[in-house]
């Protein structure tokens, strides 16, 4: 990719992949669409330095609210999300 | 030779102090049940809210209580998503340790415009050296001299309370009934729930302490050993406190003296830069590898079996009729 090998060259990318593996929930699958998420916060924060001097490691933050609410918070909504599921296709067959 | 010793034996104190506290947190939070890979950036949190509140309030006890405080927080956080919403306790501990890693930085960009780090601290801002007394006219006795007024003496009050908290830590867990409890608690969580003990209670109570000790420590890095915070100053320190703990058992005397070893390791690294071996000097990253490639090797061989317990890293759901 850049023809070279540079001093810290992986920036943390192993361990953000732990949290790509997480978020992926162990899926083949997952695991593709959890580092395209990925991906487009580090890109997308990049260009947000870029252009408006945001300081870059708020995606850092943004990865952890991600896994936090996605991850170890499943259960938070998931009961009142079922219900909600449920009163709305309930609906559609009647 | 001896006055070597000396030196290496006293930065050894200075380096285990913050691993020290990270493996008690780690101990308490273990033994009640609930992995606890969230030291590290329990760690670096309160590193970072001391290193700041010492640096504009000017006073280091301000800086402990502010470290103390956001540790334990995010210890709440990590008991909100564990124990009250049964989430998995690897991923809740890798988000706290993502969500340290970011907020320090951005907040101390933002706050202190100095590249993420907090100004530098400077009289009371710090937990200054404690000197023994008589430490002057003691230091010319040979063997006792040294040993008192360069080992002994004139450490920080952190750095006597990192050494005093394993036998507290000791007392706690073997000997009261709620340290049986929090044991019983990480062993069968159903017997004790049968007993009448609330296991939510519990296992909060222990990660509140868990997120008191990690505070402690959080606080030794940036205001007593330092003086001032540094992006990612933990390094790693949260993670090697955990393999002091698998290494002594889950027991506080062996993890103590795990993390005394790696202190020590540390010492050495730092003593053998620039020694010439055969005409070769040896490279400092070798030397820094040392420690981490030393602690590879006896978990690997040399511990024998370490028994985790029973119920750690299983959420405890009530059965209900």
């Amino acid at each position: 990719m850049f023809e070279t090998f540079k001093l810290n060259f992986v920036e943390g990318f192993g361990f953000t992949g732990i949290a790509v593996a997480l978020m992926g929930r162990n899926h083949p699958i997952g695991v593709i669409l959890a580092s395209l998420l990925f991906g487009f916060l580090y890109q997308g924060g990049a260009e947000l330095s870029f252009e408006f001097g945001v300081d870059r490691n708020i995606v850092v933050v943004l990865q952890g609210l991600v896994i936090l609410f996605s991850g170890a918070l499943e259960h938070m909504f998931r009961p009142r999300l079922e219900a909600a599921y449920l009163k709305l296709t309930h609906k559609a067959e009647v | 030779m001896f006055e070597t010793l000396i030196l290496m034996l006293d930065s050894t104190i200075r380096v285990a102090p913050p691993l020290i506290f990270a493996a008690m947190a780690g101990m308490f939070c273990e033994r009640s049940g609930v992995v606890n890979i969230a030291l590290e950036g329990k760690l670096l949190a309160a590193a970072f809210a001391s290193g700041a509140t010492a640096a504009v309030t000017g006073s280091a006890w301000m800086g402990l209580l502010a470290g103390v405080g956001v540790s334990i927080a995010f210890a709440l956080l990590h008991g909100f998503a564990t124990i009250t919403h049964r989430g998995d306790q690897v991923v809740s501990g890798m988000a706290i340790n993502i969500l340290a890693v970011g907020l320090t930085v951005t907040l101390g960009r933002y706050w202190f415009d100095q590249g993420g780090q907090t100004p530098a601290l400077s009289g009371d801002a710090r937990f200054a050296p404690i000197q023994f007394p008589f430490e002057k006219e003691l230091a010319d006795v040979p063997v006792i001299g040294q040993l008192y007024s360069e080992l002994a003496s004139g450490h920080s009050m952190l750095e006597y309370l990192a050494l005093a908290i394993v036998p507290l830590a000791w007392w706690v867990l073997f000997r009261t009934r709620f340290g049986l409890r929090l044991r019983a608690v990480g062993e069968a969580p159903a017997a004790v729930d049968t007993a009448g003990i609330s296991v939510v209670r519990l296992r909060y109570t222990a990660l509140m302490i868990g997120g008191l000790l990690a505070g402690i420590g959080g606080t030794y890095l940036a205001v007593a050993q330092t003086a001032q915070f540094i992006p990612n100053m933990s390094a790693g320190k949260g993670f090697m406190a955990l393999a002091a703990l698998v290494f002594g058992k889950w027991r506080p005397w062996p993890a103590m003296g795990a993390c005394l070893l790696f202190g020590f390791l540390d010492a050495v690294a730092i003593r053998l830069q620039g020694v010439e071996v055969l005409g070769f000097v040896i490279p400092v990253q070798f030397i820094e590898a040392v420690p981490y490639m030393l602690t590879v090797f006896l978990l690997a061989g040399f511990i024998g079996k370490a028994v985790a317990p029973k119920a750690l890293g299983t959420p405890y759901v009530k059965e209900r009729e």
